[in-house]
């Protein structure tokens, strides 16, 4: 099977990785920071460890801000309900996924949309600029369009959220061992990420970086800490780590932050976005292929591209396309808010999503099932 | 030597404050509390063998809050 179905998960692992979830399994598997017993503390170590490696990878202030949790949107809603109250106004972008907008309509608090522009970063920086209020607390934008790609100036809009005084919160599933994302360079106060993307963990683990606090918890629960107090700790990580952690992915997390690192973070998008760059060139011209975006431009897309095949729903097109080994992602992708901003809300498209371990051969043969109409004929 | 558990607020606060001393020349090791404290309930500890005044500005000063100093038998 041909595997472009990477923004949902990445399917391929790097041997490091499974061999790193397998040492957890084996040598690792006392409860960390809940016993005294030396494998306890020894699998305790280990977590710290990665803590550390982790904040360094992303340029954190310090290893406690790192925080294990269930996934990318568990994070998103950790930040969102934790640090919202009533009275606030909170600033989105318009390619924004589910994980932000659903938990933030539950808040209850007003929101407000900023367009991205699709070829000028200046004109999505005007947009978020228009936005702000004497009460804008938070600002939540992605790093990268999990459907169409674009990549948003995460620094900029980073810089008016400091200039401003509101907090400023990125969901980096898409972009998180992609792209660079450097908590203080791109002035990011709370980083959200989905480690079995681009970092190539299991699934059932996600990452929250918090430099500042988070007033209010969404779970609370055993800590391993203070056991005798009714309330949550007030110190990171633990304050939002109730219950046992998924030692075995967050090992797998570590490989996968050692093998984005050893290959290179830009070689690692140079080769992606080529293949991206080539599928779009190879299929622009079709007259029964419908793009939604400008070419990519090297550094303002990330690795995905959306797009329908004329006469044929999103589905259908996957369909066909899964008959003939290849899989791919289409409908809404749990991003209504993108589609309604490309006009692509009631036909969803076509994803193709590409990691370090897909290659020419690959996107070429999707370029020919496409290319040949008689593929379409007998659906 | 006088032996002391310097109480932390959880396990990574510990590993912290650990690689912080031995950064500093003072040999530690994480261990659980030797008994649970009564307000706070079970948790983690540095176990310095004297040095504990400087330990503890140590530690401070990089921000693992030290809850309590307890006299090891």
């Amino acid at each position: 099977m041909i595997y472009f179905d990477n923004a949902a998960t990445t399917a391929a692992k790097p041997l490091e990785v499974i061999k790193a979830v397998e040492n957890a399994l084996r040598n690792y598997s006392a409860n960390p920071g809940r016993s005294g017993h030396a494998l306890s503390i020894k699998t305790a170590e280990e977590i710290y460890r990665i803590r550390k490696k982790t904040a360094d990878f992303f340029g954190a202030k310090e290893a406690e801000n790192v925080v294990f949790t269930m996934n990318c949107t568990e994070a998103l809603n950790f930040v969102i309900k934790g640090v919202l109250s009533r009275g606030d106004h909170v600033i989105i972008s318009s390619l924004e996924h589910n994980a932000v907008l659903r938990p933030l309509v539950k808040t209850g608090v007003s929101f407000d949309v900023a367009r991205v522009d699709l070829k000028e970063d200046s004109k999505t920086i005007e947009s978020f600029k228009k936005l702000f209020r004497p009460n804008t607390k938070l600002v939540v934008c992605t790093a990268a369009s999990n459907v169409f790609g674009k990549i948003l100036p995460i620094r900029a809009i980073g810089k008016l959220c400091r200039e401003r005084g509101a907090l400023f919160a990125v969901d980096g599933a898409q972009g998180g061992g992609v792209i660079p994302l450097d908590m203080q360079k791109d002035n990011i106060d709370f980083l959200c990420l989905a480690p079995h993307k681009g970092f190539y963990a299991p699934m059932g683990l996600g990452v929250l970086i918090a430099e500042k606090y988070i007033p209010n918890t969404v779970i609370e629960g055993g800590t391993g800490t203070n056991s005798a107090q009714k309330i949550q700790p007030l110190e990171l990580p633990e304050r939002l780590e109730s219950g046992t952690l998924c030692v075995p992915a967050i090992f797998g997390f570590s490989a996968g932050l050692d093998f984005v690192k050893k290959k290179g973070i830009e070689k690692i998008y140079g080769g992606e976005f080529s293949l991206i760059e080539r599928l779009y060139k190879q299929i622009k011209d079709l007259p029964w292929i419908r793009l939604y975006t400008p070419e990519p431009t090297k550094g303002l897309y990330a690795p995905v591209l959306s797009f329908n095949y004329s006469g044929f729903s999103s589905e259908e097109t996957a369909a066909v396309l899964d008959k003939k080994g290849i899989a791919v992602r289409a409908g809404l992708h749990c991003a209504p808010l993108a589609h309604r901003s490309l006009w692509t809300e009631d036909t969803g498209t076509v994803r193709v999503s590409v990691s370090a371990f897909n290659n020419q051969s690959e996107t070429d043969r999707l370029i020919s099932v496409l290319w040949d109409q008689k593929n379409f004929k007998n659906l | 030597m006088t032996r002391y558990e310097i109480v932390t607020g959880s396990v990574t606060k510990a590993l912290k404050g650990r690689d912080i001393l031995r950064k500093n020349g003072i040999n530690t090791r994480v261990e659980r509390l030797a008994e649970n404290d009564k307000k706070s309930g079970c948790g983690y500890a540095l176990i310095v063998d004297g040095n504990v005044e400087k330990a503890e500005i140590l530690l401070q000063k990089n921000g693992v809050r030290v809850l309590g100093i307890n006299q090891r038998a």
